[in-house]
């Protein structure tokens, strides 16, 4: 199918990579189809493009790149709710943000996006633990320079 | 908003299937107990408010991915330094 998006202009994506949102991203309720662009320059980002919704996208990264001790406990009903059958078909990413009033670039731990890779099934979860919301991955050197 | 007071140990009921109980009072801190279907999400409401102002802005119009790209490597080399 064709795809319509605002950074990559009009895209092919397969049906099989289409992610259906069974629980969905908090503030965005009423989208639900995503695709994840990852064939970038970089190799860092996951871009998060919605299908119904050209200018909507958000910037994901594989939190287990930033920080060292990062478990996620998926839970019987977000299992249930993805329908999965083993943890090996569990990925996950964590959504960025880029401030751009402060230039800040910070990524919300406490609610990863958790996709079951065997059939696309997606949901935005909020982890027990007391992970951050806002774990900051770069702050611009004026930032620090004011802190000193 | 309708206002209920409720013991230690009492419960109020939402429709059919949602029960909120009073498990516990400690000073200004109440322990709940909450019985509903799992289709329902429950979220503490400061941290749910909190995600969806971090999902707000993170949701993006157009960016210089390869900007952002060297920005993170510069924060991430620091770090490691």
């Amino acid at each position: 199918m064709f795809v319509d998006t605002s950074n990559f202009g009009k895209i092919e994506i397969e049906e099989s990579k289409i992610i259906e949102f069974v629980e969905v991203i908090l503030g965005f309720e009423e989208y639900s189809r995503f695709t994840i662009i990852d064939n970038l320059e970089d190799d860092i980002f996951y871009w998060l493009q919605s299908l119904d919704r050209p200018e909507l996208s958000f910037i994901m990264i594989n939190p287990l790149m930033f920080v060292d001790e990062y478990k996620i406990n998926v839970s019987s009903k977000t299992r249930k709710m993805l329908e999965l059958k083993g943890d090996s078909d569990i990925v996950f990413y964590t959504i960025v943000v880029i401030d751009q009033s402060s230039g800040d670039i910070r990524t919300n731990l406490r609610a990863p996006i958790i996709i079951n890779a065997g059939n696309n099934k997606a949901a935005q979860i909020v982890l027990d633990e007391e992970y951050p919301t806002r774990f900051y991955l770069f702050k611009p050197d004026t930032a620090v320079e004011e802190i000193g | 908003m309708l206002i209920l007071s409720r013991k230690k140990d009492e419960s109020i009921i939402i429709g059919d299937e949602i029960k909120i109980k009073v498990i516990d009072i400690d000073g200004n801190r109440i322990q709940l107990g909450i019985e509903a279907p799992e289709s329902i999400t429950i979220h503490r409401e400061e941290v749910y408010k909190e995600i969806q102002e971090e999902n707000k802005m993170a949701a993006l119009g157009k960016v210089d991915l390869s900007e952002l790209a060297a920005n993170l490597k510069k924060g991430v080399s620091r770090k490691n330094n």
